[in-house]
């Protein structure tokens, strides 16, 4: 008896254990993306909402101008995963009215910083 | 008996053990947070009685005409702080060596190599970052990677606020 109650406590802790640790893994595999639209900060600056097409945002872009995202107020500057800054990339999406981007999210010194793994369109 | 209270026991400590595992994350994740105040520049500390002058010779000004700097407060977005007068000075900082952590020394030729590549260069005074724009509406990497190889540079024109970003509208630019 006492050996079967015995069994039976070590399977329900152990059951605990490799549940817990499955919710956790889960929660860090499907992270939600950040909605929000590919802008320029340049339109921005000047009193605009920010909004451009592909091809405005792609020779912004090479010029050397700041392609953002906005999600609701805050702007992110976004990053690729090497530490180059990935307004080119984001231009691409410009044309689409909602992007997401999953990935790691900084406020350095005041600036949102999103270290994107993944762009897409919404 | 003891063989099970010892296993029940081992089990109870890994379980401890796995639930402990969140919180370094978490630290972690709030030490990047808040990685923001490593480096200490110079206070720009100007006077408030200049900053009064600069005030009355102005059209658009700040409410409060006894502070200097610009306040990064998201409610003040429509607000300018004047600089015509007494210029702002900062060191000029990569965008992503923010993100990185590593603050790498600049200089002119390394500057406009980033700005080539695309990278954003930007102005840190007083533990602010200034994104520096032309008056024409451009952002101001370019002129900015011309003095990169100075410690500081000065520029005078009109920092606000935009969506909670600080930005430097500049009309003239030198190094220190």
């Amino acid at each position: 008896m006492t050996k079967f109650f015995g069994i039976l406590m070590v399977l329900a802790v152990m059951f605990t254990v490799v549940s817990s640790v499955d919710l956790s893994a889960q929660t860090k595999k499907s992270p939600k993306p950040i909605k929000g639209q590919v802008v320029s900060l340049n339109d921005i600056v000047i009193g605009g909402k920010g909004t451009i097409t592909k091809d405005q945002a792609k020779e912004l872009a090479e010029k050397g101008n700041p392609i953002v995202f906005k999600s609701g107020k805050t702007i992110y500057f976004v990053y690729n995963e090497d530490g180059s800054f990935a307004g080119k990339k984001l231009a691409s999406y410009a044309n689409n009215a909602t992007v997401g981007i999953v990935g790691k999210t900084k406020k350095v010194n005041g600036i949102n910083i999103i270290i994107a793994t993944i762009i897409e369109s919404m | 008996m003891y063989k099970y209270l010892i296993l029940i026991l081992l089990s109870l400590a890994i379980t401890i053990n796995s639930c402990d595992n969140k919180n370094p994350e978490e630290v972690k994740k709030e030490q990047e947070v808040n990685q923001e105040a490593t480096d200490n520049f110079d206070a720009l500390v100007e006077d408030g009685d200049s900053q009064s002058d600069t005030a009355a010779t102005e059209t658009v000004t700040t409410a409060n005409s006894d502070t200097v700097k610009a306040e990064p407060d998201a409610s003040s977005s429509s607000s300018a702080v004047d600089y015509s007068k007494k210029p702002l000075e900062g060191e000029i900082i990569v965008i992503s060596d923010l993100m990185t952590g590593n603050h790498r020394k600049l200089t002119k030729d390394l500057a406009k190599q980033l700005v080539a590549k695309g990278e954003i260069l930007a102005v840190k005074s007083a533990n602010e970052i200034y994104f520096v724009y032309n008056a024409d509406g451009s952002l101001a990497s370019k002129n900015l990677a011309s003095y990169a190889n100075n410690s500081k540079v000065m520029m005078i024109g009109k920092a606000k606020v935009v969506d909670g970003l600080n930005v430097f509208i500049v009309t003239l630019m030198e190094g220190k």
